[in-house]
């Protein structure tokens, strides 16, 4: 063999000092839970961006607002439905402020002639392009094209409505973001009482078990039996519609499910080595599940409720947009996009951005906790 | 080492309903005690309810029947909250995983002076952190541990952070549930050595349980046999060994391998086989020698004194 030719000479080793002390040394730096899941969550890029995203969303959410001097409920009626448009960004089409009509007429002038008395557009403000000739002798119909500087024809040439305004000449930069505004509350709102509700119940429920968890998980059951939808518009025709009713009938059934997650994992946890450690030393039930269950489960928690977060948000967008939201004055994204839809054929800018930013929000959310969920699970400690 | 006896168990049972009719006899009205400043082992397969015993001892289950004398008090008939509190600190347990029994959330600072809090033995910070480095020291762990979370440590070193927890409140009896069985075997000298050394320093009085019988030997002055649910041999060690009565002993004894290829090429199992018994009445505790208790009939009891004067 080869191997044995190879005669390894005795200086090319070197003893390792040995001595008790060192061998208890620990290496690593010292880290707590939270910096630890911090480092793994920043390996994650899909999960920091969706952070950025949502740090975007929510700094614009209260900084937006004040960027323009339009307030939320300043209605202008020579402004409804303007399309919008940006200081410098007007070569993009989507932001020059003008808008597109389609005239049909026997002939090309014919329509122009009608499109022009109708609009009440003088010439210089309107680009005209034939976009195809009728034929009289099939009874086929001419169209053209009005590109109309909406915003010369009405006089307001000072304005800038960034993300154009809505029918009662609202502007929809300013509404937008308020509304995000609204429809981060609701959510933050709901999924922090869904949590503290689902939390205490599950912890309980799986803590003293036999039962009282019976009972209580009867009556989850019985909760989560009823549709949803019926619950809340039950909960909206007793209470007054408005930001308090919703964030209710959200939760009113919506912390069933952090309820059970908690449950599961305090019944698998309970009766785990450290915590009858914590019973033998004399602790009450209010320090095992404050200082060792609870503790335990947070993980799961934050990663439910970054979960709960974005359904929150989407299902009051849902309600408002079958009506049973938020009532005007206040906006939410929901109900934005609710009066979007009216008109989104002719004015499809409205219906843009406040979907847009929706998306946006769903998706960051989604993102984060998805990282959070890789981050946060012990399993994947190394 | 005193006769004076710290811990007495009577008639002692635990049984655990699986189902609407069907219970599980854990625990079958054992009867030991233990003296102070000794080491009791306990020995048994698994299952036989060594750890369910222990369990019950220190009041982590309500038992069934029977009764549990710590220094003359009962222990389950304790119901104030100030009393309970007393016998907490007075009795503390070692338990069998190390992975399992430090909460991975809390630092080994939190984790040792929860004991320290619970019973508000210490006024500050201050306080608290020179007791847990003191404590840290006397388990021969860094004090500069303190601040880690249990992931960052190897097995033994856990489970000398438990030691450290258990001893933060000053007991006078420990229950060692199998402190050792998820040790590697270079460790268990540590582990076992380490609670001999505390035994000496602190007067410590200990319930070992564990399924290692040369360990048990090893650290135990007297060793009890549990064979489903029921004490069917108790001895001092060293009698055990020697002469060993019931037969579950014999062949839990025949089982011990050694290190030499020539004893266990010839070693042969004694099996055990409990339709072997005479059945002609209820099996008792009975004392065959001074301070050896075997369970058996009449009729056995008469058969193993033979056995013994004939050996």
């Amino acid at each position: 063999m080869a191997k044995d030719n190879e005669k390894l000479s005795k200086d090319l080793f070197q003893p390792i000092e040995l001595s008790a002390e060192k061998s208890e040394e620990l290496t690593r730096p010292e880290l707590s839970f939270w910096k630890d899941a911090w480092i793994r969550l920043r390996k994650n890029k899909a999960a920091i961006l969706g952070l950025i995203f949502l740090v975007i969303i929510f700094f614009m959410a209260f900084v937006g607002p004040h960027m323009n001097k339009y307030e939320g409920t300043d209605a202008l009626y020579e402004a409804k439905n303007l399309p919008p448009r940006v200081q410098g960004l007007e070569w993009m089409e989507l932001f020059d402020g003008k808008h597109a009509w389609y005239v049909q007429g026997p002939t090309s002038e014919q329509a122009i002639e009608k499109g022009l008395s109708v609009f009440k557009v003088e010439d210089e403000h309107v680009r005209v392009t034939v976009v195809s000739e009728g034929n009289e002798s099939t009874g086929e119909l001419a169209e053209v094209e009005l590109y109309i500087d909406e915003y010369a024809t009405r006089g307001l040439e000072d304005r800038y409505y960034w993300f154009g305004a809505d029918a009662m000449g609202r502007d929809l930069w300013t509404r937008v973001w308020e509304g995000t505004q609204i429809s981060l509350y609701i959510g933050i709102l709901a999924a922090a009482i869904d949590m503290i509700i689902g939390v205490i119940y599950g912890g309980v429920s799986a803590y003293y078990g036999g039962r009282v968890d019976n009972y209580m998980q009867r009556f989850i059951e019985v909760l989560v039996g009823i549709p949803n939808l019926v619950v809340v518009i039950l909960m909206i025709i007793v209470l007054d519609p408005g930001l308090m009713a919703i964030t209710l009938a959200l939760t009113i059934t919506g912390w069933t499910g952090m309820a059970r997650i908690v449950r599961g994992q305090v019944l698998k946890l309970k009766n785990q080595e450290f915590v009858l450690a914590a019973k033998t030393l004399g602790s009450n039930d209010k320090r095992i599940l404050g200082k060792h269950l609870v503790p335990n489960v947070t993980g799961i928690i934050v990663i439910n409720t970054m979960f709960t977060i974005p359904g929150a948000i989407f299902f009051e967008s849902f309600l408002s947009f079958i009506g049973l939201g938020l009532q005007p004055p206040f906006a939410s994204l929901g109900t934005l996009i609710d009066q979007a839809f009216d008109s989104y054929q002719i004015y499809p800018f409205m219906l843009l951005f406040p979907s847009l930013i929706i998306s946006t929000l769903m998706i960051g959310f989604n993102m984060l906790a998805d990282g959070l969920r890789d981050a946060l699970d012990p399993k994947m400690r190394d | 080492m005193s006769q004076e006896k710290l811990l007495e168990v009577k008639n002692l049972k635990q049984y655990f309903k699986t189902g609407r009719h069907s219970i599980v006899k854990a625990v079958d009205g054992i009867t030991f005690d233990i003296k102070k400043g000794e080491t009791f082992g306990l020995v048994g397969e698994s299952g036989c309810g060594k750890s369910t015993t222990g369990r019950t001892i220190i009041r982590l289950y309500d038992a069934t029947d029977g009764e549990v004398l710590f220094n003359g008090e009962d222990v389950h008939n304790k119901k104030s909250k100030t009393d309970l509190k007393k016998f907490n600190r007075k009795m503390q347990m070692i338990f069998q995983d190390p992975y399992a029994s430090l909460n991975p959330r809390m630092t080994v600072k939190e984790i040792i002076s929860e004991g320290l809090d619970i019973h508000g033995l210490v006024k500050d910070d201050k306080e608290r952190t020179a007791r847990v480095r003191e404590l840290l020291e006397t388990v021969g762990l860094n004090k500069e541990h303190a601040n880690r979370y249990p992931h960052e440590f190897s097995g033994g070193q856990r489970q000398r952070i438990g030691i450290a927890r258990a001893l933060a409140v000053e007991p006078e009896f420990i229950i060692a549930d199998e402190p050792i069985s998820a040790l590697d075997v270079s460790i268990q000298a540590q582990v076992v050595n380490l609670m001999k050394e505390l035994q000496k320093e602190h007067g410590l009085t200990y319930l070992f349980i564990a399924h290692d019988l040369s360990m048990v030997k090893y650290i135990s002055d007297r060793i009890g046999v549990m064979y489903f649910g029921k004490m069917v041999e108790l001895a001092g060690s060293d009698e055990l060994y020697k002469n060993p009565i019931h037969p579950y002993t014999k062949s839990l004894l025949s089982a011990i391998p050694l290190p030499d290829p020539d004893y266990e090429r010839s070693r042969k199992r004694i099996a055990y086989d409990p339709a072997t018994h005479d059945t002609s009445e209820e099996p008792e505790f009975r004392e065959i020698r001074p301070d050896h208790w075997v369970l058996c009939t009449t009729k056995e009891f008469e058969q193993y004194k033979a056995d013994l004067e004939n050996k």
